[in-house]
């Protein structure tokens, strides 16, 4: 390799897995034809060619940081008014790709087996596949442009794997939801490119940021304002984060590798990637902070009381993105991108430990219906385990020096105590709700209905322990551990001790006698009270067999809230086209013969008027032109 | 006392004949009367085009009035051949029968 | 006086081709009724006459171009040889060779093969051919009625069908209403000018400016009959009934080739000869621009016949495309043009993908008719998704860089309230074009009948949707052609 550099075979990175894609697409029914024998080919070419699109990341990623400015940049044609196209591979894209190229990898492996039972994987290694390439260029794109194109491309690969089952009506609404919701945070960020394309005259980084240099503060304001919306919708913060729970409908390794680890984290690439206008634009910094905060505390809260083990994992992510989030506001780029990195892996970790769980349990999400399962599930007993100490942040796991570096950066904003604080008792639900699943799921007696539970093959745990080992290695391999903030490490240990213990009273050593626990931790318990109260409540309803998807206080008011808009506007627009539907068929059909009372004022003199269909028409047509005449000629 | 005919009073003539065959083309049900009122509408333009020509002194009006003519003859007799069609299918010529296109 | 040179034998060309060939396909049709397979000459015989027409429009730009003219006027000042005419042109016969392409099996399963179809798609193209180039109103009027009554007959040509019956009659019938509306505007503008030159017009306009009576009311009647070409609300109303009566093919012919040749005029009308009455114009058309973007995506929303869909959706794009003029500025002139080329492609492919849905015994007519195109057809489910995106202005596809273009020239101008009312009309169409995509890979098929996808059919939707994507994802030659044809800079 001395003295040669395969760098512009970067583009093999997302042109191998997009080549799996077009394979699958077009040859993919041919293989996979037969809905009774699934054929296992579009699994293994698929796995193949992220493998190999890993490998060449990580070569390229090498060599580039070998190269003096540790950066690469391809420069293509232009693409159209302002728009060249290039990639770029710096430390940050390179951090992105390496993540997205090897958890990919892993997940694709782990599908292979964990996808065996369903009928046409073509379209589901395809749609991985497509993500994995249209994530690549969206993290090495070099321009605004070329990032949108793969921002959308994602979105639409999500869309389709989400609604993968779509024989289940929930998968396919599920799907929609999330697609649309991500649209109307993309028309933001749409409007938000165009404003910096039209500013700059380019939509290359460079350019935008050596123009940006130089604009007003609104000017900047404006299209940091614009990114944000773009960032919320994808990465699904408060309030726009109701689509990801939702978006659990989708197959786990699914969820593992675009709901947790790469896609949602997309918003925070953005920002960070923007972060020349961030770190001009002090309010929309303090907004993403605020944002990131609120996103953490409620979603760890709901997260607290959900029993489907894949929406807790769902709110936990949320969580965990509003603490990028924080640490994206308050300037401290390289803590986001450091939390990204090991939440990748613990994250991703936890979602193919609990599909393990699925596939033992054929299906089964509810975590009040499992219990004991370590004895049984060994392997993935002992991953979940390591992947729980990183989530709740035990010091020497890789979550603790991301989310300390996290919260150590806060103080360096004006009033950060704020967030330092509400941060810390974030970290402490997230320690209980991490350990309640693992608690619930692992420990305790037996409560599932099928027996025995088989552990799941090595094709599945052989990634998991992989993974398990950047979740002990992760916070140590890169250099970005800071000492000296050692109070504040140790008060986090200690929060994240605290909080396993309350998860291990509460839920493993006297779950008879929660009254009585209840009075003695009077303040947080009276917290928690009420979302107990409420999942009591929604649990009998779930056994009552009515489908109910939210969990406590929290969840209810917020999706209550947030659901109602989104059905209340996509009502609204029924309506509205119902209205219009009704006047068309009012003119054309005229209620002119059904005298309505409503409309009778209108009725009597159209039926003087003798109004078929056709001379409506005309008479809208008429009253068209004279409106506009009276309006001119009375002016 | 007379006065002078100028080409005001032919554009109130015209306008007249633009509303009449207006109102009939939104009043009348039969559908060969509609047609009958469309060329009420074209020949207002067609009697403001002369008077202008005439007006003007100038001799691009008038054959534009022979233009309009020839047209409304094609667009009618086109007219004619589609309500037959109709007709046919239908056995009517009452504008309030075509209901089966709405919504 | 003039007379009939050389140079105006060049600038007629196109249309005397045109003429000759729908001429020549009449008596064709009538000699060769009893030859086996004769349709299908009549068809290549018309392919030929679009061929030759293109070698004559191309033989017009390369003579314009060696002389170094941007424009010229021939036939006695009758018409101008021009970027826009051009374009206008270039884009009609493309869309007259698919409907071609297109409608052969279509009209052998409804039994309606006859020459007059494509007679009169030539008659059409002949009147199209003088809407965009016309210079002077008399040659215009003519245009746009021989592009009309071309259209009437099209629109009913399957004259056992009631439908079609019905639609071609509420179309004719307002048709010639908006007609006489655009005519008096005419003649009061030749009121005004004493001629009915189009550059004499625009000064005499100028010099009376807005205020005056005259001005409004020719102004104001014009504009209306125009946004009924277009089908733009308040006039849209004839446009879903016709569409849905229409034959398919036909139907995607008049969304495309006739509203293309309508906007030519609207171009040349508004900002080229009464731009000196922007003030009378431009409210008119920004109501009418936001209002079709609301009636046509709202009223979308719920219908499930598959034209009356696509009518709405086209009413809503023609909103669109107004925004452009209105935006005025260079990059909106080209955000038309961008979009008008677009718009073509992906309306096209669209109807391309609904002819063949028309089957021996089915009419394809309906959303469930798409049901499981996704097994039957996978190809085809997967070409009319690209286009159903663009549509929906996604990237990577052509529909994205049309909207990109219209967006950016409203910011340019300022108008932020129609860029934002426009960006939440993208959101709106995006569901009922997601809701195609849903029947087709969402519901199991209900047929196992194969779709009637004929060679020409299976062109014609390659081509388009093909072209759609280049053209998202390499703009740079297919614009900079465009720009170069229509004469819009670069």
């Amino acid at each position: 390799m001395v003295g040669t550099t395969i760098l512009p075979a970067i583009w093999l990175a997302p042109g191998l897995p997009l080549l799996g894609a077009a394979l699958m697409l077009f040859f993919g029914r041919a293989i996979d034809h037969d809905p009774d024998q699934p054929s296992r080919v579009p699994g293994i070419v698929c796995s193949t060619l992220v493998a190999l699109s890993f490998l060449v990341a990580a070569i390229c990623a090498w060599q580039a940081l070998m190269l003096p400015g540790h950066r690469f940049e391809i420069r293509g044609g232009t693409w159209f008014a302002g728009g060249e196209w290039g990639l770029l591979l710096d430390p940050l894209s390179a951090e992105l790709m390496l993540l997205i190229a090897g958890i990919g990898t892993l997940i694709h492996i782990y599908s292979t087996v964990y996808m065996s039972h369903d009928a046409a994987l073509y379209r589901f290694f395809g749609g991985l596949n497509f993500f994995v390439a249209m994530m690549q260029i969206l993290v090495l794109a070099n321009n605004y442009l070329l990032l949108f194109a793969g921002w959308e491309g994602v979105g639409f690969a999500s869309y389709l794997l989400i609604g993968f089952h779509y024989g289940r009506w929930q998968a396919g609404v599920a799907g929609m939801k999330a697609f649309i919701i991500n649209r109307a945070a993309d028309a933001a960020m749409v409007l938000g490119i165009l404003f910096l394309m039209l500013k700059a005259g380019t939509a290359h980084y460079g350019g935008v940021a050596s123009s940006a240099a130089h604009w007003s503060d609104t000017s900047i304001t404006l299209a940091a304002s614009f990114l944000l919306v773009g960032a919320m919708g994808k990465s699904a913060q408060f309030p726009l984060h109701i689509w990801l729970p939702d978006a659990m409908e989708g197959p786990t390794p699914v969820s593992a590798l675009i709901h947790s680890a790469t896609m949602v984290c997309a918003g925070v690439y953005l920002i960070a990637r923007s972060s020349f206008l961030f770190s001009q634009a002090p309010e929309v910094s303090l907004a993403t902070a605020i944002i990131g905060t609120i996103t953490a505390l409620v979603a760890a809260s709901i997260a607290l009381a959900e029993n489907d083990i894949k929406r807790v994992l769902a709110y936990s992510t949320i969580s965990q993105i509003g603490f990028m989030f924080v640490a994206l506001g308050v300037g401290a780029y390289r803590a986001a991108l450091f939390h990204l990195f090991t939440h990748a892996f613990f994250k991703s970790l936890l979602f193919l430990g609990a599909g393990s769980l699925i596939h033992a349990l054929d299906g089964e999400q509810n975590l009040k219906h499992m219990g004991g399962l370590r004895r049984e599930m060994p392997a993935t007993f002992r991953v979940m385990w390591i992947a729980s100490m990183a989530l709740a942040a035990v010091p020497g796991f890789a979550g603790f020096f991301s989310k300390d570096a996290i919260l150590g950066e806060t103080l360096n904003a004006p009033n950060g105590w704020v967030f330092l604080i509400v941060g810390l008792f974030t970290s402490l639900l997230t320690a209980i709700y991490a350990w309640r699943l693992m608690f619930l799921a692992f420990y305790g007696e037996a409560r599932q209905s099928r027996d025995p539970v088989h552990e799941s093959p090595a094709v599945m745990t052989v990634p998991m322990y992989v993974l398990s080992a950047f979740c002990v290695l992760g916070g140590w391999v890169l250099p970005l551990i800071d000492w000296s903030a050692w109070p504040l490490m140790i008060a986090s240990g200690v929060i994240a001790a605290c909080g396993i213990w309350l998860a291990w009273r509460y839920y493993l050593v006297v779950p008879d006698r929660r009254a009585a626990l209840d009075r003695r931790f009077s303040p947080i318990v009276d917290f928690l009270r009420n979302r107990w109260y409420i999942d009591a409540l929604y649990e009998e309803q779930i056994l009552n067999g009515t489908i109910l998807r939210t969990a406590s206080g929290a969840a209810r008011a917020d999706e209550r809230i947030i659901d109602e808009t989104v059905n209340g506007a996509a009502w609204l627009a029924r309506q509205i086209s119902r209205v219009f539907r009704w006047f068309d068929r009012w003119i054309l059909d005229g209620l002119v013969r059904s005298s309505s009372g409503a409309v009778g004022f209108l009725s009597a003199p159209v039926r003087s008027l003798q109004t078929g269909f056709l001379q409506t028409y005309a008479f809208l047509f008429v009253a068209g032109l004279l409106a506009a005449l009276g309006y001119y000629l009375t002016r | 006392m007379l006065h002078a005919i100028s080409p005001i009073h032919y554009l109130v003539l015209s306008a007249l004949l633009l509303v009449i065959g207006t109102v009939g083309v939104l009043l009348r049900r039969n559908i060969v009367v509609i047609l009958m009122s469309i060329e009420l509408i074209l020949n207002a333009v067609n009697i403001n085009l002369a008077a202008f020509s005439r007006m003007h002194a100038q001799i691009q009006g008038q054959i534009f009035v022979l233009t309009v003519m020839a047209v409304a003859v094609a667009e009618a007799a086109v007219g004619l051949a589609v309500l037959i069609a109709l007709f046919r299918n239908r056995g009517t010529v009452i504008a309030d029968d075509l209901d089966l296109l709405k919504w | 006086m003039p007379v009939f040179t050389g140079s105006d034998m060049l600038t007629l060309l196109p249309a005397i081709v045109m003429c000759l060939f729908a001429c020549g396909t009449l008596v064709l049709d009538v000699m060769g009724r009893r030859i086996p397979r004769g349709r299908r000459w009549l068809m290549l015989f018309g392919l030929c006459g679009l061929a030759i027409t293109g070698v004559s429009l191309w033989r017009q730009w390369s003579a314009l171009a060696a002389g170094g003219l941007s424009q010229y006027t021939g036939a006695q000042g009758a018409v101008t040889l021009d970027g826009l005419g051009f374009f206008s042109n270039a884009l009609v016969l493309g869309a007259t060779v698919l409907l071609f392409l297109t409608s052969y099996r279509f009209l052998e399963i409804t039994r309606e093969h006859s020459g007059e179809y494509y007679s009169l798609a030539l008659f059409a193209q002949a009147g199209m051919y003088f809407m965009a180039t016309a210079s002077e109103l008399i040659t215009l009027f003519l245009g746009l009625e021989l592009t009309s009554i071309s259209f009437y007959i099209l629109v009913g040509f399957t004259r056992v069908d009631r439908r079609s019956n019905e639609a071609a009659l509420k179309y004719l019938l307002l048709g010639a209403v908006s007609s006489g509306f655009i005519l008096y505007g005419f003649s009061l503008l030749y009121g005004i000018a004493g001629s009915t030159e189009l550059a004499d017009i625009s000064s005499a306009v100028s010099g009376r400016g807005a205020s005056d009576p005259f001005v409004v009311v020719a102004v104001v009647t014009i504009v209306a009959g125009l946004l009924f070409k277009i089908s733009a609300v308040p006039f849209h109303m004839w446009a879903p009934d016709a569409y849905d009566g229409a034959p398919t093919p036909v139907t995607g012919h008049l969304s495309v080739a006739s509203k293309v040749a309508s906007f030519a005029v609207i171009l040349r009308l508004l900002p080229m000869t009464l731009g000196s009455v922007r003030s009378l114009w431009e409210p008119l058309l920004i109501v009418a621009a936001v209002a079709s973007m609301t009636v046509g995506s709202i009223a979308a929303l719920t219908q499930h016949r598959l034209k009356r869909l696509f009518a709405y959706s086209s009413i809503a794009h023609a909103g669109y495309i107004l925004l452009g003029i209105i935006a005025g500025t260079q990059m909106g002139l080209r955000g038309v043009y961008v979009y008008l080329i677009v718009y073509a492609l992906m309306n096209l492919g669209a109807f391309t993908v609904l002819t063949a849905l028309h089957r021996h015994g089915i009419a394809g007519e309906d959303l469930h008719d798409l049901r499981g195109l996704s097994t039957t057809r996978p190809v085809h489910a997967a070409l009319f998704v690209v286009l159903l995106l663009s549509l929906a202005g996604m990237p990577p596809t052509a529909g994205f860089l049309a909207k990109y273009y219209i967006f950016t020239a409203l910011i340019e101008t300022r108008h932020y309230a129609l860029a934002v009312i426009a960006a939440a009309y993208v959101v709106v169409s995006l569901y009922f074009y997601f809701r195609l995509v849903r029947e087709m890979y969402m519901r199991p098929a209900e047929t196992r009948e194969p779709l009637a996808a004929s060679l020409g059919i299976r062109l014609s939707l390659y081509a388009t949707a093909a072209l759609t994507l280049f053209i998202g994802v390499f703009p740079e030659p297919v614009l900079r052609l465009g720009f170069r044809i229509s004469g819009v800079g670069q």
